[in-house]
């Protein structure tokens, strides 16, 4: 029986993940992973890669709660294994506070992460201007390593790779059986999605190997968060704003919000800086829709517009793609091929 | 006055600090001078993990736990000034593992947000049923005993490196007091069948995606003779053993296997950490800390000794509040000797 040639665009953290669901999953699919940026180039490479979600309005809270449950769980085994160090996944405490008392102190996704609870009064000293704040345990995953790692294992289970920007999808469906496209910003010219949108982020990369906690403020504007190789302090939150190079003035405000929150900071080397735009969308779109060329239906599972949460939820929404996948290979079988 | 301090580890060099602080400026001449044979960072404060964390329970010593409180409190408030990271302090969260349910250790009030470890946390740690986690201090003796010795520097303490044989040695030479701050080897000075060694040895490894310590208990090991995991602001500290009676200074390999063995278990992906280096120090442990004044006679003199040593595995966790009490003493010794100026006038 011939294998059902499964093409999925993009090699991001969301595309990696969903390639090796697919190829680990579906025995019968051969799987290739087409793109223009592979690690070290693509978006996820320069995030500090904390799992934190945010909820998005129109999902179906059940089905936002899956997604980050599944992929806190699936890198929670990992950080638990002797793969860890390779992969880049670990565990990462620490604060999040908030200037304002927040209308919920308690987020959807509280019981997932570990330990969650109210920060006490003596923690928050720390934190003059601050009201409020929780604790918890989270995890990190550094595309850097992970992104490589995911790569491995997809070429474990017979995955392909192709360096190739993807400009037309049409033309592609003619060579492929169903396609998922992961192609997170990018999505905006190869399908015309008019929705989604650059949200600029800048951070700087500072040597401070003394900081073991993350601090993050609620309004998602000033964080910091340690890494592997250095700590990463930001940010900004720039909607529509394409630049990819470095903005002086963005660096200065980063510097100047963080050292207000960790002072040991100001005895830190910055060691350089970076820029990546995240897939913003109202929600993440993780639909099935068919594309009808020559007398054939081609399933195109859509898996991106994850805006800042596509480390925080690649496993869980290439789970969903995954699903809905199986679901039109079950539905419409691919023709047989003579 | 001349006071002179024998040993150059946290717990000498923070007494140096605070004899200074408190009475610098309530008696000239005051001459303060450290005498020790090893400095830093061949001292045992060099080769510790540096976590703040004292002993589970403190058996009665509530001094201690009073000490351990204080010592805390104060390196909490260095956290903010802009000398934390020469100091060597800065903050980690971590797990304390048990085998068994115990009850709250005497710690969980000085330390920031301790709580239970909930059982997810717990799945983690296969082989432990109980434990807590909270956040700490931590603080590398490496860095912090370089900063005290420029703080006691800048404020011309003298060091003299040599190996003081007897206290009246030092009387003869003219100190006005001793302070023996001499650690595991103060029994070369005055026998002390309550001191004995706890060897420990630790190895050091590269791996700098750990961000949380790991400490494990097991009532049937004994206090740190179970595994523990301590990142610090460069390597991971990876132990331990604690050997009561072993003066062995040189790292053996059959407790390198014995804890790289038991640690991989408790934390798997240290199983392709690099290896950097093994260090064998000798915790100077005792019953209870021995800080006391003692009035030594020699022949139709005398002179005074405050002894401040035997802290076992948790001399920098305690070094403040035991530095501050010992400055007190030495207080006492000065208005005995009528030496300290009074703000009420005498008649």
């Amino acid at each position: 029986m011939k294998r059902v040639k499964v093409l999925v665009v993009g090699a991001g953290v969301v595309g990696l993940s969903t390639a090796v669901c697919v190829a680990e999953t579906l025995p019968y699919c051969s799987v290739t992973v087409i793109a223009e940026k592979f690690s070290p180039d693509t978006t996820g490479d320069g995030a500090a890669g904390i799992l934190l979600p945010k909820e998005f309005p129109d999902i179906p809270l059940e089905r936002q709660k899956r997604w980050f449950k599944e992929s806190f769980d699936h890198l929670l085994a990992i950080a638990d294994s002797p793969q860890a160090s390779d992969a880049g996944v670990y565990l990462s405490s620490g604060y999040h506070i908030f200037k304002d008392i927040p209308c919920d102190k308690k987020p959807f996704w509280s019981d997932f992460v570990l330990g969650f609870r109210y920060m006490t009064d003596r923690e928050m000293k720390r934190f003059p201007n601050y009201k409020f704040g929780q604790a918890f345990t989270t995890l990190k995953c550094e595309c850097l390593n992970y992104l490589p790692w995911l790569e491995k294992r997809l070429r474990a289970v017979g995955g392909q790779i192709i360096h190739e920007k993807v400009t037309d999808l049409q033309k592609l469906a003619l060579n492929y059986d169903a396609i998922m496209n992961c192609s997170g910003l990018s999505s905006r010219f190869l399908l015309k999605d008019e929705e989604v949108y650059p949200i600029r982020g800048q951070i700087l990369k500072v040597s401070a190997p003394w900081l073991k906690n993350f601090i993050r403020d609620g309004d998602g504007n000033t964080y910091i968060y340690p890494g592997i190789r250095y700590v990463s302090i930001g940010g900004t939150r720039q909607a529509d704003d394409w630049r990819l190079e470095v903005d002086k003035e963005d660096s200065k405000g980063i510097l100047e919000r963080c050292c207000r929150l960790e002072p040991s900071l100001r005895a830190a080397q910055v060691m350089g800086e970076w820029v990546g735009l995240r897939p913003g969308r109202a929600n993440p779109r993780v639909e099935r829709q068919y594309l009808h060329l020559q007398g054939r239906q081609v399933p195109v599972v859509h898996n991106y517009g994850h805006g800042g949460c596509g480390v925080t939820l690649s496993w869980g929404t290439a789970l969903d793609a995954l699903d809905l996948l199986r679901q039109s290979l079950f539905e419409k079988p691919p023709q047989a091929r003579l | 006055m001349r006071v002179c301090i024998i040993g150059a580890g946290v717990i000498g060099l923070s007494t140096a600090q605070s004899i200074y602080q408190h009475f610098h400026d309530r008696i000239a001449p005051l001459t303060i001078e450290v005498y020790a044979d090893v400095f830093t960072p061949l001292t045992t404060s060099d080769g510790a993990a540096g976590l703040w964390q004292p002993y589970l329970y403190d058996k009665g010593n509530v001094q201690e736990t009073k000490w351990n409180k204080e010592t805390f409190q104060y390196l909490l408030s260095c956290l903010s000034s802009p000398d934390s990271v020469r100091m060597g302090i800065f903050l980690q969260s971590g797990y304390n593992l048990c085998t068994e349910h115990l009850p709250d250790p005497s710690f969980k009030d000085a330390v920031l947000g301790f709580r239970q470890l909930t059982q997810r946390e717990l799945d983690m740690f296969p082989g432990y049923s109980f434990g807590w986690f909270n956040t700490a201090l931590m603080i590398e003796g490496k860095t912090y005993l370089p900063w005290l010795m420029d703080w006691l520097r800048q404020r011309k303490v003298k060091f003299y490196q040599r190996k003081i044989g007897s206290f009246k040695e030092l009387a003869d030479s003219g100190a006005d007091v001793i302070i023996n701050c001499s650690g595991v080897r103060s029994g070369d000075l005055q026998p002390d069948p309550e001191l004995q060694p706890g060897r420990g040895q630790i190895i050091k490894v590269d791996a700098p995606w750990l961000k949380h310590w790991i400490i494990t208990h097991d009532s049937s090991s004994g206090v740190y003779n179970s595994p523990y995991i301590i990142p610090g602001s460069r390597l991971v500290t990876v132990g331990g053993v604690f050997q009561v009676g072993n003066w062995n200074l040189q790292n053996c390999s059959v407790d390198h296997e014995g804890i790289w063995e038991a640690a991989c278990k408790l934390e798997p992906s240290l199983q392709h950490a690099r290896i950097v280096e093994d260090w064998t120090g000798l915790r100077p442990t005792r019953n209870k800390v021995r800080l006391e004044k003692e009035t030594i006679r020699s022949g139709p003199t005398s002179f005074e000794v405050i002894h401040n040593y035997g802290h076992g595995g948790f001399g920098l966790t305690i070094h403040r509040g035991c530095a501050e009490e010992a400055a007190r003493l030495f207080g006492q010794i000065l208005e005995q000797k009528g030496l300290l100026a009074h703000s009420k006038s005498r008649l």
